[in-house]
């Protein structure tokens, strides 16, 4: 009995930690079924953080510190959006160079010191809470994943994003803002980094520039594991979101059987090639789209 | 200029300037209501260029538009859309990854705040579809459809659109007979309900059974247009190609006896039984319209795959791919110079021994020495105007860089050198050294074949002419003071096939 109650009980700690990951890789798949990909997620979110942890130690009300770090970090996508639509800079730059600037403003907005003093009380009360005997930051994951399957299935957003990267010709002369929609993404995208960004400070209780270094990383290869590609035009939210957990569980499994931290970095890399290879593989002999875990997504109820 | 009543669409003084192109020349024509109006013209004759600047992809550089009397310039495809502009791209501009109904819809959902609104009608294009095709299913992913089917999603998108003008680039590419068949009756059908279409076609039989009026164009110009009734084929090819005049051919001077190539009843997909020899010495011309298949049978040349028998040497070739082809004695002067002649961030020095690199090696690696004196043999040989061996091949103008690639052709000492389109984008001096050029290499005992679409240059240049119509040989000429132009003209535009 105590036995079951710890697992679940662990399960909830993995999603809680992990419900940044999930909003993020939901929001970032959408942008990469256009066949464009954010790099800088992890510097925003350590950027974020620090900025949210320094205002709330500044003395501002939660709210207003949120609101501003929601702002600050929503101008790395609209930066990205700009040199990628705008100026046709491919994203892997604009986004690589966003990464080091975010990374260096992380540290010059705290001066390179974790900010932990003089933070509020109620600090980390967003993720230690729960509502309606729910964790919140869990309540979080589930409605930001699930808001954003509605984008990409029911809306034209998500329509419009897969045609993007399927064939882009066809898009902008069927009279699509091709350019307007990528720009929105990426925005959409850094926003969600941010918040990422505010969840984790208030789940560490601190404002750290070196946290989750990786974070863009895991964002990335949740996405591709859950079956989208890199070159658009196919992804589903249900891949990435089962992806996401695969990495996450596989993480935490490895942590309980004392496999070194090092090799887990090592082993979620094969799976990443492995995956993606064999995706491709399937993707190029059908010539349609079928994926390894999209498919899983179709026998897994999440729809 | 005043409005007329029937004009749907009057085009003043339009011009169009890429940097360093004019693709566009002070072009003025009217098109009139519930008429099908052709345009037709060779590639790069700025048919493309006119239709994009009429669909917003393109801003005119000058000149003014009117749309049903109204003054129209579009900045977005969306402004042409709304103005009541349809177009079906030549390019298929399906989404493989939608259904055949999200095809239909794509761009024009009705929707509130990016969700769609309510299920949209699609009777109107339900009906269009299945007049063409009845077997395709609304809930089909079209990723799973045949080319034609595609055509046929295309052509629906663009009729059930609520549009004036309809705007259609080559739709019959790559339609059966049949299906375009039903294609000219919806064109009828539309033509009374009052919308005006303007029809781009390389296929000139098609131009004579719908078309109401024909607008050539060449080299960015309007040449004419006029009324079809009561026009020929052969006038309309006459309008399209100008006036040649057959005065400068000059035989080339070698026995030309010795067959080197021999090519038997080659067939693909597009080409039909194909036969052709070429002798040493002699420079074998292929004429015909875009679409004819001239540059299929110069891919078959160099590593493209066919059913048939190609005998280099009277030894059968049965090499694969263009390695293969460079093995046998074959070099290519292609006709897309700066995407697939040229390294044009690299120098003449670098660019010329490129086919074979042996000639400037000594002891496993490049010889400088060697390097330079294969550049200055060529840059003296073909008056290569450039400030020295150095200099960058994207710099040159089309003619330098188009005898650089030659040079690389001779470097690697090929017996038959095939020329697509070899002088393209060069100007008239240049043109006249090119000429030259070519002439001097067939005296010299090479073998060349030149495939042109510009009527003046085979004619100028070869010694024998292969015409071709819709994939197959029609006539071989031999060139001389008696060769007919008009008869020339007859035979590509398809007469008495």
């Amino acid at each position: 009995m105590s036995e079951h109650f710890l697992q679940l009980n662990n399960y909830l700690n993995m999603l809680k930690q992990s419900s940044a990951l999930l909003i993020t890789a939901s929001a970032a798949t959408i942008l990469m079924m256009t066949a464009n990909f954010d790099l800088s997620t992890g510097s925003n979110l350590a950027f974020s953080g620090v900025l949210y942890a320094q205002l709330a130690a500044s003395g501002l009300p939660l709210t207003l510190a949120a609101a501003i770090t929601l702002a600050a970090g929503t101008c790395f996508g609209i930066v990205n959006g700009i040199l990628v639509t705008r100026y046709d800079i491919s994203p892997f730059i604009a986004t690589l160079g966003m990464l080091f600037v975010g990374k260096g403003l992380a540290l010059v907005v705290c001066n390179g010191q974790s900010v932990r003093s003089n933070l509020p009380d109620h600090f980390n009360a967003m993720m230690s809470e729960s509502f309606l005997g729910l964790p919140v930051p869990i309540i979080m994951a589930v409605v930001g994943v699930a808001i954003f399957w509605i984008l990409a299935n029911k809306s034209l957003l998500g329509k419009y994003a897969m045609v993007i990267g399927s064939n882009k010709n066809a898009a902008f002369f069927s009279g699509i803002n091709v350019n307007a929609i990528c720009l929105w993404l990426f925005i959409i995208v850094a926003a969600l980094a941010a918040l990422a960004g505010i969840m984790t400070a208030s789940r560490i209780g601190a404002g750290d520039p070196r946290i989750n270094e990786f974070f863009f990383m895991d964002v990335i290869v949740a996405i591709m594991l859950g079956g989208t590609s890199l070159t658009g035009g196919r992804g589903t939210i249900s891949g990435t979101l089962i992806a996401a957990l695969i990495v996450i569980v596989i993480g935490n499994g490895l942590s309980m059987l004392n496999v070194l931290i090092f090799w887990q970095s090592v082993i979620k890399g094969i799976i990443l090639i492995v995956a993606v290879t064999f995706n491709e593989k399937i993707f190029r002999r059908n010539g349609r789209n079928i994926n390894t875990l999209g498919s899983l997504s179709k026998l897994v109820p999440l729809g | 200029m005043t409005a007329h009543q029937g004009n749907a669409i009057e085009i003043r003084n339009v011009c169009k300037e890429f940097p360093g192109v004019r693709a566009l020349k002070d072009v003025s024509f009217d098109i009139l209501k519930n008429t099908v109006h052709c345009i037709v013209g060779e590639n790069g004759a700025g048919k493309s260029t006119l239709i994009k600047i009429l669909t917003g992809a393109y801003e005119k550089s000058s000149g003014e538009i009117t749309l049903n009397g109204k003054p129209f310039s579009p900045l977005k495809v969306r402004d042409a859309m709304a103005g009541g502009i349809s177009v079906l791209y030549q390019e298929l501009n399906v989404v493989d990854e939608l259904t055949v109904e999200g095809n239909l819809t794509l761009g024009k959902e009705k929707h509130r705040f990016w969700f769609p609104a309510k299920a949209d009608d699609l009777k109107i294009a339900e009906d269009i579809l299945k007049s063409f095709d009845a077997s395709i299913n609304l809930k089909t992913l079209v990723g799973s459809l045949s080319v034609a089917q595609k055509q046929v999603i295309e052509i629906t998108k663009a009729l059930c659109a609520e549009c004036s003008v309809l705007i259609m680039d080559e739709p019959t590419a790559a339609l059966s007979l049949g299906e375009t068949g039903k294609l000219f009756k919806i064109i009828e059908q539309l033509k009374k309900n009052g919308v005006t279409i303007i029809y781009i076609t390389h296929k000139l039989s098609e131009i004579f059974e719908i078309g109401d009026f024909v607008s050539v164009f060449k080299d960015g110009e309007m040449v004419a247009t006029q009324p079809i009734e009561g026009m020929t084929g052969t006038d309309l090819v006459k309008m399209m190609l100008g006036k040649v005049v057959a005065e400068s051919y000059i035989p080339s001077k070698g026995d030309r006896s010795e067959k080197i190539l021999e090519v038997k009843n080659i067939r693909t997909r597009k080409l039909r039984n194909i036969s052709f020899e070429l002798y040493k010495g002699e420079i074998l011309g292929f004429y015909g319209l875009v679409g004819a298949g001239k540059t299929e049978v110069s891919e078959i040349l160099y590593g493209h795959e066919y059913e048939g028998e190609v005998r280099i040497n009277r030894k059968l070739a049965n090499f694969k791919g263009v390695r293969g082809a460079v093995r046998s004695g074959l070099a290519l002067v292609p006709e897309e110079r700066r995407e697939e002649g040229i390294f044009g961030l690299l120098g003449i020095r670098e660019n010329i021994p490129l086919m074979k690199l042996t000639n400037i090696i000594k002891h496993g690696l490049v010889n400088r020495q060697k390097d330079n004196q294969l550049a200055d043999r060529y840059i003296k040989m073909f008056s290569i105007a450039a400030r020295d061996r150095n200099h960058r091949l994207a710099l040159l103008s089309g003619g330098n860089q188009q005898k650089v690639v030659i040079s690389k052709c001779l470097n690697r000492e090929s017996d038959i050198i095939l020329m697509d389109e070899p002088t393209r984008g060069v100007d008239v001096g240049a043109k006249v050294e090119i000429h030259n050029i070519i002439r001097e290499l067939a005296n010299r005992g090479k073998s060349i074949i030149v495939f042109s679409s510009e009527l003046q240059e085979i004619v100028n240049l070869c010694d024998r002419i292969v015409l071709m119509y819709d994939g197959a040989v029609r006539e071989t000429l031999h060139n001389g003071d008696d060769i007919s132009m008009d008869h020339i003209m007859e035979v590509v535009a398809g007469k008495g096939v």
